[in-house]
């Protein structure tokens, strides 16, 4: 889980205190900060958007490298901290990769809905732990609407193939078809789900 | 592949029938999920509903200190260009003003006002009268800038006394 990299108590003094240092140079909290808050990026940003987890670790180091960079630019804000400004390079990053996949394919403007989402309230001086179960409790809020607008044939091949992992022939029996037709009926569920839930939201 | 059994499913396109069976190979390991793809996002599905750690400790900790040595090493390059871009501005504001003073309008130099490089004048002082027919343009253009570059170290030489 997230803050491993950390250690004592984290909280709005201490992440404050690293901003600065690290805004001001200092690359030993620059390093502590991101080390706090990869795991978050990663597992409730990242990961949940792109779902390949090599694809998520070249973003998220793409993600810390442009904070690196853009470190002078930050603008501690007192409600809400540094993950914000993380979480909205990370989103940034993301869509940029999709944009360019798009490129190949077709543009679509659910790229641009990613950017707009409101994120969830989180205090600054949030725990990792608290960062990534806050993130993913909203994102997957949005997917219950989202799976509750789909029928219930396509809600249940998604339920019983990706959320319980169960194998092609059990999914077949139990939607009373055959392996290769509940091969096309899963495709079509996660590309009407992906439709209603956005393609990297 | 046999079409859906269903009555209320229309006809799988070729291209479903592709999609679908790249999907069943990505979700049961035979096939790494093309990014964008139905597979990825089935990947991206499961990693919101799961709680279960994704990210390694040894993972973050390779991926941070290669996002600092990356970062920084951009950060710098990017200062670098920075000062760079700022140097050669001072150097044309600099140079600027040197080439019109080098090349323009007469300048005092530790009191003495040096004369205009480009004067002329009529030319009937240096030859008495109009031009002779067998004297030569090459020899006339000699004889004019001897006269000028006399006159003109003889205004130095006036200016400093």
């Amino acid at each position: 889980m997230g803050g491993q990299g950390t250690s004592g108590e984290w909280n709005v003094a201490r992440e404050r205190d690293l901003s600065t240092r690290a805004i001001g140079g200092d690359a030993r909290a620059l390093r502590e900060l991101l080390d706090h808050f990869a795991t978050p990026l990663h597992d409730a940003i990242i990961l949940p958007r792109v779902g390949s987890r090599a694809d998520a670790s070249e973003i998220l180091e793409d993600t810390l490298s442009r904070a690196v960079e853009r470190i002078a630019d930050f603008r501690w804000d007192e409600g809400r901290g540094m993950w914000p400004w993380l979480r909205r390079i990370a989103i940034h990053r993301i869509v940029d990769g999709a944009r360019r996949r798009a490129a190949e394919r077709r543009m679509s403007e659910r790229y641009e809905a990613e950017v707009a989402v409101l994120p969830p309230r989180i205090e600054a001086g949030a725990e990792a732990e608290m960062i990534e179960a806050e993130e993913l409790r909203a994102r997957q809020a949005r997917l219950e609407v989202a799976l509750d607008a789909l029928n219930e044939r396509y809600r249940r091949a998604i339920a019983l193939r990706i959320f319980e992992d169960q194998s092609r022939e059990a999914c077949a029996t139990a939607l009373g078809v055959t392996v290769p037709t509940f091969d096309v009926v899963l495709h079509r569920a996660l590309a009407a789900l992906k439709k209603s839930f956005g393609e990297i939201t | 592949m046999t079409p859906p059994d269903r009555d209320d499913e229309p006809e799988p396109t070729e291209e479903e029938l592709r999609a679908a069976a790249e999907l069943a190979r990505a979700l049961d390991g035979r096939a790494d999920p093309a990014p964008g793809s139905e597979a990825a996002f089935a990947s991206a599905l499961r990693a919101t509903r799961s709680a279960a750690p994704k990210l390694e400790a040894a993972e973050r900790e390779r991926v941070v200190a290669r996002a600092m040595t990356k970062g920084t090493a951009v950060a710098r390059s990017r200062s670098r260009a920075r000062w760079l871009a700022i140097a050669a501005a001072a150097l044309v504001a600099i140079a600027i003003p040197a080439g019109l003073a080098l090349t323009g309008e007469p300048r005092e130099v530790s009191g003495v006002v040096a004369p205009s490089i480009g004067f002329g004048g009529p030319t009937d002082a240096i030859f008495g009268g109009p031009f002779e027919d067998d004297q030569r343009a090459s020899e006339r253009m000699d004889r004019i800038a001897s006269t000028r570059a006399h006159d003109y170290f003889a205004a130095i030489a006036a200016g400093a006394r």
